[in-house]
């Protein structure tokens, strides 16, 4: 499933200068694309936009061919699994009662769960590997199970696309590995993963399309070879780097100087 | 699901012996024969009357009214995603009770017997529009903490304008209305049942359908969304069933505190959040928790009886604690 | 309190005992009291309650449950205390301390009620019971709404129970004795100055009596002048500095109550028994007991 947008422009009343301007891109199907951006370039804008969640001021926002606010809520939910910054529960809840809230796109306020229901609940808990802590209460788990049960949620919804925003914010460094890697394999299956990230790094490593965003403008737009230029990103992020070749895993590294 | 099974048995069971408890038991002492006499409708006509015509119908407002107000708290608590929420968080007793003391202080009430449940029923449901007004005003999308706040603000006004109303009353107008606010079952007869539940029931159902929206909301309105929930949809709908509710509640039996707040968090150590289970299993144990505190209230002082609000606050705290120390272990 | 009739010689010296004593609870001399003796008259009578309500009674109810304790003792004293088939717990006097009680007048239990299958109510008129009422009319039991807040309502109330209970020479010889012991209360402290009072309630701020009420007509009969007679409504709560800084002779109050010390700085504090805030039939005595404390000269 891919996304796009088309000469997209967000402006938020009483805002100097629009949080998103004129932005043409594409987000095609099946591949892992990395947003990335100083704060304020649009990032979290973008991410509305794209799953309909806010209206543009001028030009659309697309999902398939289609444009994305003109998708039926429930097909949308049905379609694009999206696992948003951070939640905080307020009561308690198991993992399998919240896994199992990604079937509502499916089954709407009254269906009773089938056993196509309980299938779909069980293989992302597998594919998360958090299948044994199912009956576990969300508040007991760490950061890293925590964010891996949001991640089956989405997964559950049994959708052609996940949108990440932030997933690996507050995680150590064997969470945010694994939870990489786990998004590369479903790409490599077919998913088409959408990641917000700050981690420049990681994003070179795993993504295969990355776009960087400026101050609501696409500063370039491609693989990490086309996007990590030194010259692009010292415009960018406003600060003087090195852009070379990580010796062990071959992709590209972005080291800042001092 | 067993797990909500059994206990959806055992409070059903509860709601029954706490009803057959209630009729049996009174100020006036019956034997158990003459009670199933008077449920047959045979025996002495004043034994009758008081079996049928007083102790039942109230049972059965105190099924209504503990039932609602706990699924009522059990629906705030999700939308406004807060444990401490209860049904009159945002201003509906506040509203009730100014608009019963105005009534009262005015004289108005020898118009009939209808007057202050009316009244009532209706400051309730300005109290809500009220807030809703003032929230839209600071944020279009009703987000909860505006209305937190909002319902806070309102319910300062709304006690503001009793405490003027009391300062300018007779003291007979004063006692009558503290004692209105302190909630009392003593006014049921079939007619104040069936009002009740025509506006309970089919509330309750619409409730009980939103259950799953419910659970989204509770974790968060943008991944309800996300998971393709009309959340503007079910916050409207569903705050405006809980208001309705709590104001029929209010307006019929005044301003029973506790059941709302306690209730759905007893019920959610058994079961969990789930809201399939809790809004139904809130309401039996609600109903049974209400009716067993009036048959206190009722007897403990006979012929006196001490305020329904009194006994639930003083029956439930304990129980909760004994509640939380089994979940815990 | 019968004045019985004096048959055999020897009793008689007990007798003019018990007749004293009795007769000094009650009003002085009239040779009408042996209307109470006769059997109840059976006319159908429509009585208008304090509510507005008009309800009709075909023949004098046989049972009768009064809420209110004034009325009650009115009952009793037009001999019609046979009747009564209950009381509340506010009801202490002797002759009717063995009914089974209700509870209390403003909220009795109904419970209780119904089982006394009364078929006459008598309750407190307002809005303080809101479901007694609705519960009595469901039952298609006759109740009757009083509110006593004048002197002159307590006559009209006793004449109402008079006509209901056929009793209305009995009711009219007890009004006649109200009236002519207020009367003899007058006479004595006609030309008497008169001190300014205020009927002090209690409570924080203190409530008064002001104007229309009972109290006042009682401080007006006694030979008094109420302070607070420009007060607004029947009763009232006024402020400490309205209560020091006005013209005020005398302070009354009732046993009991609690008022605030700084009172007694300003003017003497009097007690009277608490039967000064009952509107009833005793009201002659009370006339007589504040009109002792407001001109202890005219007594001696």
């Amino acid at each position: 499933m891919k996304l796009g947008t088309d000469h997209l422009t967000i402006q938020y009343s009483g805002a100097a200068r629009p949080a998103l301007d004129g932005v043409t891109l594409s987000i095609p199907a099946g591949c892992l694309t990395a947003v990335l951006g100083p704060n304020g370039s649009g990032k979290s804008t973008l991410l509305r936009a794209l799953l309909g969640a806010s209206r543009p001021s001028t030009g659309t926002a697309t999902l398939g061919d289609r444009d994305v606010r003109a998708w039926d809520r429930r097909e949308l939910a049905q379609t694009v699994g999206v696992v948003s910054q951070s939640e905080t529960i307020a009561f308690p809840i198991t993992v399998r009662e919240m896994v199992a809230m990604g079937r509502f796109p499916h089954l709407g306020p009254l269906r009773a769960e089938g056993w196509r229901d309980r299938e779909a609940v069980d293989k992302a808990l597998e594919r998360c590997d958090i299948g044994d802590l199912r009956n576990r209460q969300v508040t007991t788990l760490s950061g890293g199970e925590f964010q891996r049960v949001r991640i089956a949620r989405a997964l559950a919804q049994e959708p052609r696309a996940l949108v990440l925003d932030e997933p690996t914010a507050s995680l150590d460094l064997r969470h945010e590995m694994s939870i990489l890697g786990l998004l590369r394999d479903w790409t490599d299956d077919g998913m088409t993963v959408l990641l917000i990230t700050h981690q420049l790094n990681l994003a070179a490593r795993f993504a295969d399309r990355m776009i960087l965003l400026d101050g609501g403008h696409v500063a370039a737009e491609g693989t990490p070879s086309e996007v990590f230029r030194r010259e692009i990103l010292e415009r960018v992020y406003d600060w003087p780097v090195r852009v070379d070749e990580d010796p062990v895993t071959g992709s590209l590294r972005v080291v800042p100087l001092s | 699901m067993t797990r909500s099974r059994t206990t959806a048995a055992a409070l059903i069971l509860a709601v029954a012996a706490a009803v057959f408890i209630a009729v049996r038991f009174g100020s006036v002492a019956l034997s158990t024969g003459d009670v199933l006499d008077a449920l047959k409708g045979r025996g002495d006509p004043v034994k009758r009357d008081i079996v049928v015509g007083l102790r039942l119908p109230r049972a059965l407002l105190g099924v209504l009214v503990g039932g609602g107000l706990a699924m009522a708290g059990a629906t705030f608590q999700a939308l406004l995603r807060n444990p401490l929420a209860e049904p009159y968080i945002l201003g509906i007793s506040g509203g009730a009770a100014a608009a019963a003391v105005t009534v009262l202080a005015l004289g108005l009430v020898s118009a009939g017997s209808w007057v202050l449940p009316a009244a009532a029923f209706g400051g309730a449901l300005l109290a809500i529009l009220l807030v809703f007004r003032v929230a839209s005003a600071a944020d279009r999308s009703l987000d909860v903490r505006v209305l937190l706040l909002a319902g806070v603000v309102v319910g300062a006004f709304f006690s503001a304008m009793i405490a003027l109303w009391f300062a300018l009353s007779e003291a007979s107008t004063v006692r009558n209305a503290v004692l209105w606010m302190m909630g009392s079952l003593a006014g049921a007869d079939w007619r104040v049942v069936v009002t009740a539940a025509a506006y309970t029931l089919p509330a309750g159902i619409a409730l009980i359908a939103l259950a799953r929206p419910l659970d989204l909301l509770a974790i968060g309105e943008d991944t309800a969304t996300y998971l393709g929930a009309n959340v503007e949809q079910v916050k409207r709908l569903a705050f405006g069933m809980a208001s309705l509710i709590t104001a029929a509640g209010v307006a019929m039996a005044g301003v029973i505190g506790f059941v709302g707040l306690i209730v759905p968090h007893a019920v959610r150590l058994v079961v969990g959040s789930g809201h399939r289970a809790l809004l139904p299993l809130s309401f039996l144990a609600g109903s049974a928790f209400l009716v067993l505190a009036d048959v206190v209230a009722r007897l403990v002082i006979a012929p006196s009886e001490i305020p329904i609000g009194v006994v639930t606050a003083f029956a439930g705290v304990p129980l909760f604690l004994v509640l939380l120390r089994a979940s815990l272990r | 309190m019968h004045r019985i009739r004096l048959r055999h010689p020897t009793r008689a010296p007990l007798l003019l005992l018990a007749s004293v004593t009795l007769g000094a609870c009650g009003s002085s001399g009239s040779g009408q009291r042996d209307e109470r003796d006769a059997p109840p008259s059976a006319a159908p009578v429509v009585i208008t309650d304090a509510s507005g309500r008009a309800v009709r009674f075909d023949h004098p109810p046989a049972r009768v449950l009064s809420l209110v304790p004034t009325v009650t003792q009115m009952l009793v004293e037009l001999g019609a205390g046979d009747a009564l088939v209950g009381r509340t717990d506010y009801d202490t006097f002797a002759v009717v301390r063995g009914l089974p009680s209700v509870g209390g007048g403003l909220r009795p239990d109904l419970e209780r009620l119904l089982t006394l299958r009364p078929e006459l109510v008598i309750r407190f008129e307002g809005a303080q019971d809101p479901v007694t009422g609705v519960a009595l009319d469901e039952r298609g039991i006759p109740h009757i709404a009083v509110q006593p807040d004048r002197i002159e309502d307590v006559r009209t109330i006793v004449r109402q129970m008079g006509q209901i209970m056929g009793r209305s020479e009995a009711a009219d010889a007890l009004v006649a004795d109200l009236d002519r012991q207020l009367e003899d209360v007058r006479a004595l402290v006609a030309r008497a100055e008169r001190p300014r009072v205020a009927y002090v309630l209690g409570g924080t701020p203190p409530w008064v009596a002001g104007p229309g009420t009972f109290i006042a007509d009682l401080l007006d009969a006694a030979g008094g002048e109420n302070v607070f007679a420009d007060l607004d409504r029947l009763y009232g709560p006024v402020s400490l500095e309205e209560l020091v800084t006005r013209d005020v002779t005398l302070f009354v109050v009732g046993r009991g109550t609690v008022v605030n010390p700084r009172l007694g700085d300003r003017a003497p504090v009097v007690e009277v028994s608490q039967d000064v805030e009952s509107p009833g039939t005793g009201l002659g005595r009370a006339a007589l007991e504040l009109a002792r404390l407001l001109h202890p000269d005219a007594f001696r």
